[in-house]
């Protein structure tokens, strides 16, 4: 067998493979990227409704809209700006979580493909192979990006909870049920919980994207330590130390 | 030497996948030009906000329907309902680009390690060199994750 065919049989039979969560990584980077830019595009067209629905509504002058009754066509209209404008935001964020994740799972796949061809340029070299233990970056930012999805997927629950809230709250005529509630009423308490809740609600879905981002880093920072193993370990075998 | 067959291989798969590349500066491109539209759209919105709160606060809770600040206080009003998700659209955008360039450099490391396992046994060990121009048919295998796994 010559040089060159051994090193063939290198390739095509790779003494070392990807990981599980590589493997894995491999399979979901599409799927994710594809759900990701299917929900933003999905969060934008459903803003785009909201805002011709806002339109609609502030087309009626202000004696009208506040006048109006529960059930009323103009009531709807604003039952429906406020429950979905309170978590398309977040429906958004989501979206550009998952695009973010899949990122992550192809700086992944780059650490699997160093693993697998690492080990190929060492068996095609008839050396030992050295592989290097996962650096802590390697062993972070899995967690980074679970922890980042987790973040927004629980957003998006508690900011669809906010909306139904919501839609109860304004299915009320502003004049004669919500301008007059006294202190101790419970349209006041709701108010006071939907205010209090767009207020802690808004910085977590940066809060999870902002994970995903460290995610990312750490993963960038784990390919930079395996790229410097390799050309340790390539210099180790060419001044003849196994 | 490496024979002829090979080295064009080697050439092809260097040198392949301009749609994905293109793919990806195209949506790197139109996000970039959504968040830039998104900018201009605000900058027009706080004319408009200029406009309206230029007038008396007593006036703007009596805004007649047919008064012309009525459009632009509705405006005000729902133009921020769908144009808060605009950059985020655009980033969307761009980092799905990011994405497929990403995909790319997959591919380019996979290619870089492949050679180099290919030349560097040949550099050692240059009297072994196949003279023959063998065919090396395992050459750049396509990324596979069943076969991964198993090995």
């Amino acid at each position: 067998m010559t040089t060159l065919e051994s090193a063939a049989e290198a390739i095509a039979r790779p003494a070392v493979g990807f990981t599980r969560a590589q493997t894995l990584a491999v399979r979901f980077w599409a799927p994710l990227l594809f759900m990701g830019l299917i929900i933003t595009a999905a969060a934008f067209i459903l803003g785009i409704i909201n805002g011709m629905v806002a339109s609609d509504y502030f087309a009626f002058p202000i004696s009208e809209r506040d006048a109006a009754m529960s059930g009323s066509d103009i009531v709807e209209k604003k039952v429906f700006i406020e429950s979905v404008g309170a978590w398309l935001p977040e429906l958004m964020f989501l979206g550009l979580g998952l695009i973010v994740t899949s990122i992550v799972q192809l700086f992944n796949i780059v650490l699997g493909s160093l693993r697998v061809s690492g080990a190929t340029v060492q068996q095609s070299l008839g050396v030992t192979i050295i592989l290097p233990g996962p650096p802590v970056t390697a062993r972070l930012f899995p967690l980074f990006t679970v922890a980042g999805l987790l973040v927004l997927f629980a957003a998006l629950v508690i900011a669809i909870v906010q909306g139904l809230i919501a839609s109860g709250y304004w299915d009320h005529s502003i004049a004669t049920e919500l301008a007059p509630a006294a202190p101790g009423d419970s349209l006041l308490s709701t108010r006071a919980t939907l205010e209090s809740m767009d207020r802690w609600l808004e910085p977590v879905k940066f809060v999870g994207l902002g994970l995903l981002f460290s995610g990312v880093g750490l993963a960038a920072a784990s390919i930079i330590w395996v790229m410097r193993f390799q050309s340790r370990r390539l210099l180790d075998i060419l001044a003849g130390r196994p | 030497m490496i024979s002829q067959t090979t080295i064009e291989k080697l050439e092809k798969e260097a040198f392949r996948g301009p749609f994905l590349t293109l793919a990806a500066l195209f949506l790197i491109i139109t996000g970039l030009a959504v968040i830039g539209l998104a900018f201009y759209l605000w900058a027009d919105l706080s004319e408009t906000a200029n406009d309206v709160y230029s007038a008396p606060l007593e006036s703007l809770s009596y805004v007649a329907p047919n008064d012309p600040a009525a459009p632009q206080q509705a405006e005000l009003a729902y133009r921020p309902e769908w144009l808060n998700l605009l950059p985020y659209q655009g980033l969307a955008l761009i980092l799905a680009g990011v994405a497929l360039l990403l995909w790319r450099w997959v591919a380019a490391v996979r290619l870089r390690m492949t050679v180099s396992a290919l030349i560097l046994p040949s550099l050692r060990n240059p009297e072994s060199l196949d003279p023959t121009g063998h065919e090396i048919s395992a050459f750049a295998a396509p990324l596979d994750p069943d076969r991964e796994a198993e090995s």
